[in-house]
Formats: C-alpha cells, structure tokens, sequence
C-alpha cells in the first residue's frame, strides 16, 4: 500500500516507511543511540531528498528522545544549569545550521554538503568505536581490567577560560564557553544531518568536561529534545522541508522498535553490539562515499521550481 | 458536469445516426475532469472517449486520432554533476521557463504512419524538440535534451502509439495514465482527427489536479502558515514519544 507524501511529494510503501522507523528504532533501543546518524541515509538512499530527509528526521528524533528525557528528568538525572547552557550554543549552532541548508540549496550544493558531513562523521565515529570495541574484547578476552584511560590534565586548559560558574549537579566549577561551544556545534550537526548529536555530546561532556557519568545522558537528552524541535520549527518556516506524513510514520514504527530493542539489548553481549553496530555505520558512510565517487548513469538532474524547493 | 456529459453523450448517439453533408468533426470527453490527489495517491487513469461525426460520406478507411495531453506550465533548473577532485558535485546549471510538466501523446498507430514529419511537427506531435521550441525559444542543447531524457523516465513525456482503439468506423477511446509525481494544475487535451494525413478537425477539452482532503490541509498550513506547521509537527512529535512510553509501561 503506497502512501502519498506531501512535502517529498512522492509516493512512498507505507510498510517500507513504518519497517524502516521500526528497524532503525530497534537498533537505537539495542544500543542506546538516537538513530538518527542511521535514519537520515536510509531516507536518502530511499530517494527522499536529502534536505526533506534531514528536516523531516529531526522532527522524529523530538517524539524519540523525549520519553527516554522524561525518564532521567524523573530520576533526577539532568543537570538543568548544565542542559540550559548547552541549549543556549544549541539555540545558536541550529540557527546557523538551517541558514546552512538554505543557502546551500539555493546553490544546488545542499545533496553534496549533507552527504560529504554523514561520510566525514560516519566515518571517524564508526572507525573509533570499531577500534573501542575490539580492544575492549581482547582485553576481555585476557581478562585484564577495563579501566577508561582518564587523563587528570585533560581538562586544565579550561580552567584560564573565563565566565566561570557553578554546576552543583555536576560537581563542575567551569568557563560556560566549552559547553556552549558543544552546544553550538550539536545545533550546527542537528540542522545539517538531522541528528540528535548525542554520538559527539556524550563523548564531549564526558572527557572535556568530564561531568559524572550519572548526569551525561540525562543533560544530552534534555538538550536534544529543545534542540530538535528547535531545528524542526526552523526548518518549517525557513525551509519548508519537514514532511509531516513521513515523519510520523517513522515515529509509529521508532517508538515500537526502540521499545523491542531496548529488552533484547539486555540479553546480548555489549562489546560485541557496538563492534556490529560500528560496522554498521561504516557500511553506511561506504554507501555515501560511493554514490558520491561512481560516476553516475545520468549527470543531469532537474529541479521544478514550481513544485517544492527552490 | 454532468450536463456536459450527458450532452456529449447525447452527441455520440447523433454521430452515429445521423448524417449530414458537413466536414467531419471530432468530439470527445474524458471520464472525469476533476482528479484529486489525496493520501493514497498513487497515480491516476483517466479514460478518454469520442466520437468522428459526419463520417458516411466520407467513409474511405479508418480515421486516425491523436491526442496530446499537456500539463501545467513550469519553471525548472537543470543542473549537470561534474568531477571535482574525485567527487561528482553539481556544476553548471541552467534556468528554464515556461515548459509543460507534462507532455504525452496518444495515436491510434504511430504518428509517422499518420502524417508526415512537416504536419507532425507543426502540431506537435513529435516529443524531442517540440515542447521545448515551443513554450521556451531556447536553443536545443544539452540541458534542453536531458530535460526530455528525464521527464521521459518519469514518465511525465511519452508517446503511445497504440493509446487510442478505434471502435468501428466512428467511434474511439484512449486511455491516459498519469504518474504519482505529476504537478497539481490545469492539464488539457486537444483531440486531433486526421484522415490521409490531412488534419480535419481538432476538439480541446480539460481536467485538473488537485491536492484535497488531508494531503492539501498539510501541503497548504506547510506552506502559508510554517510556523503552525513547526510548531504541530513538535507537538505530533512530543505526544507521540510520550504517548508510546505510556503504552508501554502500562503493559
């Protein structure tokens, strides 16, 4: 049964589109990752345009992320100054990032652009955790002890910036520029990718500002719900690239999924999931790597200026 | 509407029974002249019917019957990918005005078989050249013929020519198919009748291609009033996320 989308305006398999919300969810419930980075070029490779992919995915990480945020917000798990500043480059970094998108679909480069970040991102990120995962396998497999190698100086730099200020929750007495900077940077990928950003915040709140474990995925959470609604109502008004068809059948088949992957995540071994799941994006960053160095069978495109875009 | 059906209907009859001494006209009608694009769209068949009156006197073989369909005007930019440092990026590009979205063309048989390329070409009955030299002036390069190349994969171009059955001597019928991704607006059909290759008569009749129902409420509010449109698109999105984790935890 096909479905007519009104935004990408094509017509789509609505069980094609509710398989790849339910998949993509299932994976994200699996590993604890929004899906985003996995979501967005499977709409792309499915022939949606990359900037209605984007927009449109965005909008579904809010209905994803935002039970998950409730969840740790109940448990007292969200630094609140901490989720506000992060907002606050947030706000900044999707503001620019949908400014992005406009000017670059103006210049015909926005397929390119999008593209070139997810082979960029992809790429570092599923390399990183492939060699994270092996390593901690072997070393498992030795038996020795997994402790995370956390430099004490990491951090020193930070402390001759200025606008100091206190983070009761994480225990923190640092400049608010890094996490703005963070912020700033997530906003930036969220517009750009339709991302969460979780996959960069985590890591960055982490080993830069080395806040508690306890509080870093609540805060992330927190951030990435303002973040993205931000981003989908940026992207509506400036963009008009949010398919609202689209993205609510994504969120129907990601909230049941997330739902599934998250108990079978339970029973599976955690090493050898993120291995699965690093190669995974490595396949996915392959995929747009080649699309854009194979010469294709039609060099033209065209582009109505009626319908949709300009 | 249908007034103008039963009219046309009407008109049928009389083109079989009746016999003047005029030259022979064609008339036509399609099955529905409103086509609304809703949320199961996925392309549309509209059936054409008509009639050659006037035709006993004349009687020597079959008429021939073309039709061509045309779609709403468009604006398009055609851009060409080129190598740059191993990555095929969007380079030139050029801006046309004033092309059909749609053109196809419908015959009884093919159309070289039923005139020459002269009369063909003045009517329009050719797919290559014709759409763009007439709506545009443009010179007919390489933008211009991809242009083509491409509205013809998408089937937005084409030309059938066993789209239209001859039913005896007088009657005929057509079939048009129309693709999930055409462009909403006016669409018109001109019916022409041509005998030895002469054109005898010719017949416009038109339909259009709407967004209604649940699909244009969501197309129109994403257009005219974004913000509403951002702004529902969260809150389908926070209620949806917190709706599901509700369900969940009950069960």
């Amino acid at each position: 049964m096909n479905i007519y989308l009104p935004i990408a305006e094509q017509s789509m398999n609505l069980f094609l589109i509710i398989g790849m919300g339910g998949g993509v969810g299932f994976l994200s419930g699996m590993f604890g990752v929004g899906g985003g980075f996995l979501m967005t070029p499977l709409l792309i490779f499915s022939g949606i345009p990359p900037a209605v992919a984007v927009a449109t995915e965005a909008n579904q990480i809010v209905a994803s992320s935002v039970s998950g945020s409730l969840a740790q917000w109940r448990r007292d798990n969200v630094d609140v100054k901490m989720g506000l500043v992060l907002l606050a480059g947030g706000i900044v970094g999707a503001i620019a990032g949908v400014q992005i998108v406009s000017w670059l679909r103006a210049a015909g480069q926005v397929d390119l652009f999008i593209s070139l970040a997810y082979v960029g991102f992809l790429g570092v990120i599923g390399i990183l955790m492939f060699i994270e995962s092996t390593q901690s396998m072997w070393r498992n497999s030795r038996n020795e002890a997994t402790v995370p190698a956390r430099n004490s100086n990491a951090g020193a730099w930070m402390s001759h910036l200025p606008f100091r200020t206190q983070f009761a929750k994480s225990k923190l007495h640092i400049s608010i520029i890094p996490p703005i900077t963070i912020g700033a940077v997530v906003g930036v990928l969220a517009a750009i990718m339709g991302v969460g950003g979780g996959f960069i915040m985590v890591p960055a709140m982490i080993y830069l500002l080395r806040m508690p474990t306890n509080v870093v995925v609540g805060t992330s959470l927190f951030q990435i719900v303002f973040v993205t609604a931000l981003v989908t109502i940026l992207h509506s008004t400036q963009n008009q690239t949010v398919d609202a068809v689209l993205a609510f059948l994504l969120m129907a088949g990601g909230v049941v999924g997330a739902q599934f992957g998250a108990r079978a995540g339970q029973y599976l071994n955690g090493e050898q999931l993120r291995a699965f799941l690093a190669l995974l994006v490595l396949g996915v960053c392959a995929k747009m790597a080649a699309d854009l160095v194979i010469p294709p069978s039609e060099l033209f495109s065209i582009l109505s200026l009626q319908a949709g875009g300009h | 509407m249908r007034k103008l059906r039963a009219f046309v209907l009407a008109f049928l009859v009389l083109a079989i029974w009746v016999n003047h001494v005029r030259a022979e006209r064609v008339v036509a009608d399609l099955t529905s002249h409103h086509i609304s694009v809703e949320f199961d769209f996925s392309g549309a068949t509209l059936t054409l019917f008509g009639a050659v009156e006037d035709t006993a006197k004349h009687a020597e073989g079959k008429p021939d019957i073309v039709v061509t369909i045309k779609g709403p005007k468009d604006s398009v930019r055609i851009r060409k990918k080129e190598n740059f440092a191993g990555v095929w990026i969007n380079g030139p590009s050029k801006l046309l005005h004033n092309l059909p979205s749609y053109y196809v063309v419908i015959s009884n048989r093919p159309v070289s078989e039923i005139t020459d390329a002269e009369t063909s070409r003045l009517l329009r009955f050719g797919l290559d050249d014709v759409p763009l030299s007439e709506f545009s002036g443009e010179q007919f390069d390489e933008f211009a013929s991809a242009f083509v190349r491409l509205k013809k994969q998408r089937k937005h171009f084409a030309a059938s020519s066993d789209g239209i059955t001859l039913i005896g001597k007088s009657l005929f019928r057509g079939e048009l198919r129309l693709p999930a991704d055409v462009q909403t607006g006016e669409y018109s059909a001109k019916v022409h009748l041509l005998r030895n290759g002469k054109l005898l008569s010719q017949y416009e009749t038109n339909f259009d291609i709407k967004k209604t129902g649940v699909e244009s409420w969501i197309y129109n509010t994403a257009q005219d009033h974004s913000l509403v449109y951002g702004l529902l698109a969260v809150l389908t999105a926070l209620a949806s996320g917190l709706g599901a984790s509700y369900i969940f935890r009950q069960a």
